[in-house]
């Protein structure tokens, strides 16, 4: 498995010749998220990367709206692109553009978001073919579902070994406008939930919008073996604001051990979780979102109890002009509260207050039942 | 110039029927699965039929949202899904998922329209989708009219954008807030709208602390640049919310469908009755309005910095289920009584303000003062229909 990590600044580059990652991420201000080098910066530190035999990649990971597209599109020339090895692109219209425009040009397709599926997955690897240089991996896919991927997967893939987890991405400018007197941009601010026991979140303004991170930062690294052998063949190291520790996380691939995972975590002063690594449960509240007895998975489900006047009748709203009903019939109603009650018709009558044989849409009153609340859902009984 | 369609909510039947009712040319909704209102109730397979059937007979199109992000176990579903739409005839498929999008294209002959939560938001991107299959393009919100106008043309798809409701602050698709804090996938119908939360923001550096709800975004109301939407060519006028009340969507669709109307009869707003819509919109709960990205750059004044509150929607009294030659046969939401003014909302046309003089009970005895969850008589307004929305005039 090999080592990529970014580069924002010639410092950074100082310290990652010695750490001998196989690939390095040059982040252009003018379309990555964090990115703060020029794109004159970015071709000379390629330049500088190619001769010491380190393949550079250009990240593009800003979305972006038409009008931008138009300013960027005079700097974006085969010339321009030439200078790196590859281009991480999220936004499906830069792919798209970059796909369709410069062939040559080998393509990282950011698939973190909204990929979470081997059969997105493979959409995109069809799609660029031979101009795909490798896919990076959402993080929502639980090992499970991952190793079944990357076994079926034949070009190479990447994951997030270690960094921060960005919860949050808008191109308006939320931080600025609440410390007026003071410069936030580019600086790290923190944000508790007054309302939720959440607190920690990095927050951040620059040019480019405002990002949310969460209070703890993302790591796969204790899964390194794993992963290794479910076939990833990437791991992305993000420490763009702890470059210190990079040499220390760049040793774990060439002598990996657990001690000395823990004695980055440690080190770095951040706390960590796994995510959805293990296990993505995400959907499974859902059903507790909303009472199941209100949704009625019947097809002969008829309406609802919109009245219920005690010792004098229940209102039955019919829903379906499919269905009608008939005295003698028998139904079935549900309360909200789970109880259920059958009943044969006997007597039914409308607003007017006549008595019906049969009725097939709009009020129909029953004479009064006990333990029925309005909410009710009332389905026909099929006959035996 | 053609007026656009007019593209509604439909949370549950019963939005539904209002929408179609007060004037939607177009309504969406989910089923129980595959769509990003975990928590709205949504249609059973039985209640889609139905829906359908309704909506097509009034001349009213129906889009069915499958658009969550799909992980592969929730994709082997959903071809038998499709099969079933098909079959009713559904009119598109709201999508924002690559394999969900080849799956349809691939399997069925229902039109797809790419959702926002896929964020298009450029021409490049359209043209990607277009190639997968996808006829229309619903734009990210943070699109202008003048770059939605673009993309169309540059693209050659169907732009739909998104006229009135709420707005999410993030790039819709790409807020994972509550995936990490509520365990719950934003991005497939779990959102727990933590950016409507309250937070305290500090500068470590400074110590300087702020509470604010900095995420929270003003809602959309597009009634002042319509001729804008208009005049850019977009095919479909989006009203967002699917959770709200009938109220909401009987409402908002009421006031642009008289807005399109007029302006197909006349070709301008000049001298239309924008005050009196401008009011109308004020009746149902809402954050304060903005035009968010429409015209430009969404700027610090689109913050909604406030707790969220209802304190300034009309009060809805009721509907009308049953009209018959001497009364009315009202749903009562909230009490009223005699000598109330009530406010008739009919499906086209301005409201009709109503003295109270009589409440009936079902058998039919005198009523003073009604109760929510009950059913009463009151006299006949004409021009009333069922399914007619009933106001009360404070």
């Amino acid at each position: 498995m090999k080592l990529v990590t970014y580069c924002q600044s010639r410092t950074d580059w100082d310290l990652l010749k010695a750490g001998k990652p196989c690939e390095v991420i040059l982040t252009p201000k003018a379309l990555s998220r964090f990115g703060k080098l020029s794109f004159e910066e970015c071709v000379q530190l390629a330049n500088e990367m190619r001769e010491l035999g380190f393949r550079t990649l250009l990240e593009w990971d800003l979305l972006m709206v038409e009008s931008s597209w138009n300013s960027l599109r005079p700097n974006l020339t085969a010339s321009f692109l030439a200078n790196f090895s590859a281009v991480r692109v999220q936004d499906l219209g830069a792919l798209n553009f970059l796909h369709k425009n410069f062939p040559e040009v080998l393509i990282q397709p950011i698939l973190e978001t909204s990929f979470h599926s081997y059969s997105a997955i493979a959409e995109i690897v069809e799609f660029l073919g031979e101009s795909l240089d490798r896919v990076i991996l959402s993080l929502e896919i639980p090992k499970e579902e991952l190793s079944k991927i990357l076994t079926k997967l034949t070009v190479p893939t990447e994951l997030l070994g270690i960094g921060p987890l960005l919860l949050f991405y808008t191109p308006r400018s939320l931080l600025s406008a609440q410390f007026q007197n003071e410069d936030i941009r580019d600086r790290l601010l923190v944000g508790a939930s007054q309302e939720s026991p959440h607190k920690g979140f990095p927050l951040l303004e620059n040019d480019r919008g405002t990002f949310m991170f969460n209070p703890k930062n993302h790591c796969l690294l204790e899964n390194f073996n794993e992963l290794q052998e479910f076939g990833l063949s990437h791991l992305r190291i993000d420490l763009r604001n702890k470059m210190e520790w990079y040499s220390l996380a760049a040793g774990l691939f060439s002598n990996y051990s657990r001690e000395n995972v823990e004695k980055l975590k440690e080190g770095s002063g951040e706390k960590y979780l796994q995510g959805y690594y293990r296990v993505n449960k995400s959907d499974v509240l859902f059903k507790k979102l909303k009472n199941q007895r209100l949704i009625p998975m019947d097809q002969n489900y008829l309406g609802d109890i919109l009245d219920v006047e005690k010792k004098a009748y229940i209102a039955l709203h019919l829903n379906s002009s499919e269905k009608t009903i008939k005295i003698g019939d028998e139904l079935e109603i549900k309360t909200p509260e789970g109880k259920s009650k059958v009943f044969r018709i006997s007597e039914m009558m409308d607003a007017n207050r006549q008595f019906l044989k049969e009725a097939k849409s709009g009020m129909v009153y029953f004479p009064h039942l006990s333990s029925i609340s309005i909410r009710s859902k009332v389905f026909l009984r099929e006959k035996t | 110039m053609g007026t656009p369609e007019l593209l509604a909510p439909a949370g549950n039947f019963e939005k539904l029927r209002t929408a179609v009712l007060y004037g939607a040319d177009a309504v969406y909704l989910g089923g129980q699965n595959f769509g990003l209102r975990a928590a709205s109730e949504n249609f059973t397979d039985q209640e889609l039929d139905a829906a359908i059937k309704f909506a097509h007979d009034r001349n009213c199109k129906v889009f069915v949202t499958l658009n969550s992000f799909f992980h592969q176990k929730d994709l082997e579903t959903l071809p038998e899904f499709l099969q079933y739409l098909e079959a009713l005839g559904a009119d598109a498929a709201i999508v924002s998922d690559l394999a969900a999008v080849k799956l349809i294209t691939r399997t069925s002959r229902i039109p797809v329209h790419l959702s926002t939560q896929a964020s298009c938001n450029n021409s490049q991107a359209a043209s990607f989708w277009k190639d997968q299959g996808v006829q229309r393009i619903v734009l990210g919100r943070e699109v202008s009219l003048y770059e939605a106008q673009s993309i169309k043309e540059k693209s050659g798809l169907e732009i739909e954008m998104f006229v009135h409701g709420s707005m999410c602050m993030s790039y819709s698709g790409n807020c994972v807030i509550s995936n990490y804090t509520q365990g719950r996938d934003s991005n497939r119908g779990g959102c727990a709208h933590s950016c409507r939360f309250e937070y305290q923001i500090e500068d470590p550096s400074t110590k300087q602390k702020k509470n604010s709800f900095f995420m929270s975004s003003k809602d959309l109301n597009g009634i002042g640049v319509l001729s804008q939407y208009i005049e850019a060519g977009i095919d479909s006028l989006k009203i967002e919310g699917r959770m709200k009340s009938y109220h909401y969507t009987g409402t908002i669709s009421k006031v642009y469908r008289e807005a399109l109307d007029y302006y197909s009869l006349h070709n301008s707003f000049s001298k239309s009755p924008r005050e009196y819509w401008d009011r109308e919109l004020e009746k149902v709960s809402h954050r304060s309005y903005s035009e968010a990205n429409l015209l430009l750059p969404a700027g610090p004044d689109t913050v909604y910095d406030e707790r969220e509150h209802v304190d300034n929607e009309s009060q809805v009294l009721g509907r009308i289920l049953e009209v018959h030659s001497d009364f009315l046969l009202i749903e009562v939401r909230s009490a009223f009584e005699i000598g109330d003014t009530l406010e008739l909302v009919p499906f086209i046309g301005a409201g009709e303000s109503v003295l109270l003089t009589s409440i009936k009970s079902v058998l039919d005895l005198e009523v003073k003062r009604t109760r929510p969850g009950t059913t009463v008589k009151i006299p006949l307004i004409p021009g009333a229909a069922p399914y007619n929305l009933l106001r009360g005039l404070s």
